[in-house]
């Protein structure tokens, strides 16, 4: 039998706040072996929502545009 | 028979020669926006449309798209299944169900030829149920595939997934979609993330606090399962 510890890195966003790595964005961030914290920053609730909105605007204008 | 008992009768089958006529109608109109089941190049073929004009999406010979990009979006199609559709040799998909509110389940849908699944199963107010395989191979923009499914419970995706994704606005994702879900984690790449709704954490710990203390270790041992992938959760 082999007997594994696997450590998990667990960041979680400051009140107000949200953690991206520019691609995805959450509150609660459970590491990959491969990730790493520095690969993750805090952006402002209100930033979020201005990335949000950008993004929905880009999914509307490509499912019209096809 | 006199002419009363005539009109009698006459009166008496208009419901059932009017049922033919739509009938005969429908399938007119499926020959002719189908050439008569030979297009494969079904790409906005159904966009917009208002099923319930025609008694619904009840196509009378499976269709098989080579392409479906915005196959049914906006449409107010119901329910597709892989009886109605075969996908299995669909190239691209991308927007195929995007904004069909009207939408409650997708049933045996295989895009595993697909490279692009762009937007695919964006934003359906009302599907509950996702039942897809997907291929290794996509391009473009999958990140959104998935993205506002508010009523989603049910999501089962055969094949590996080897591209960042978000479900961060599926709320009510049952603990056995959630697993079905990481268990789909390609082990073959790192670097991509997939995001749940915060809420789901708890879901998952109410299905299996037998087994663990609390909502945390819980999640910790479904995220150790892909310890390759970045489990992000959010919303």
């Amino acid at each position: 039998m082999e007997k594994t510890t696997i450590e998990l890195v667990k960041l979680t966003a400051t009140d107000g706040m949200v953690l991206t790595n520019g691609e995805a964005y959450g509150k609660e961030i459970y590491l990959g072996c491969n990730d790493k914290p520095e690969n993750w920053h805090e952006i402002t609730d209100a930033e979020y929502e201005k990335v949000l909105a950008e993004e929905k605007a880009k999914m509307y204008s490509e499912a019209e545009g096809l | 028979m006199s002419i009363a008992e005539k009109l009698t009768t006459i009166a008496g089958n208009e419901p059932k020669v009017y049922g033919a006529g739509r009938t005969a109608e429908s399938r007119v109109w499926w020959d002719a926006i189908t050439c008569d089941n030979t297009r494969t190049d079904m790409s906005a073929m159904f966009s917009y449309i208002d099923f319930e004009k025609i008694g619904g999406f009840t196509p009378p010979y499976q269709l098989k798209p080579a392409y479906a990009d915005k196959m049914f979006s906006s449409s107010t199609v119901q329910k597709v299944t892989a009886s109605d559709v075969d996908f299995s040799n669909c190239k691209s998909a991308s927007n195929v169900f995007n904004q069909c509110h009207q939408l409650t389940e997708i049933i045996g849908v295989d895009l595993s030829k697909a490279v692009n699944i762009s937007y695919a199963f964006n934003t359906m107010n009302n599907v509950h149920t996702i039942d897809i395989t997907i291929g290794e191979n996509i391009s473009g923009t999958p990140q959104y595939a998935f993205w506002a499914l508010p009523k989603l419970e049910n999501l089962t995706i055969g094949g590996g997934i080897l591209f960042s994704f978000t479900l961060q606005h599926s709320k009510l994702l049952t603990a056995k979609s959630v697993e079905n879900v990481v268990c789909a984690l390609s082990d073959n790449t790192t670097g991509k993330s997939a995001t749940f709704n915060t809420t789901v954490k708890q879901t998952y710990y109410n299905a299996y606090s037998h087994e663990y203390a609390d909502a945390e270790t819980a999640w910790a041992a479904l995220c150790n399962i892909k310890s390759n992938w970045t489990i992000v959760l959010n919303g």
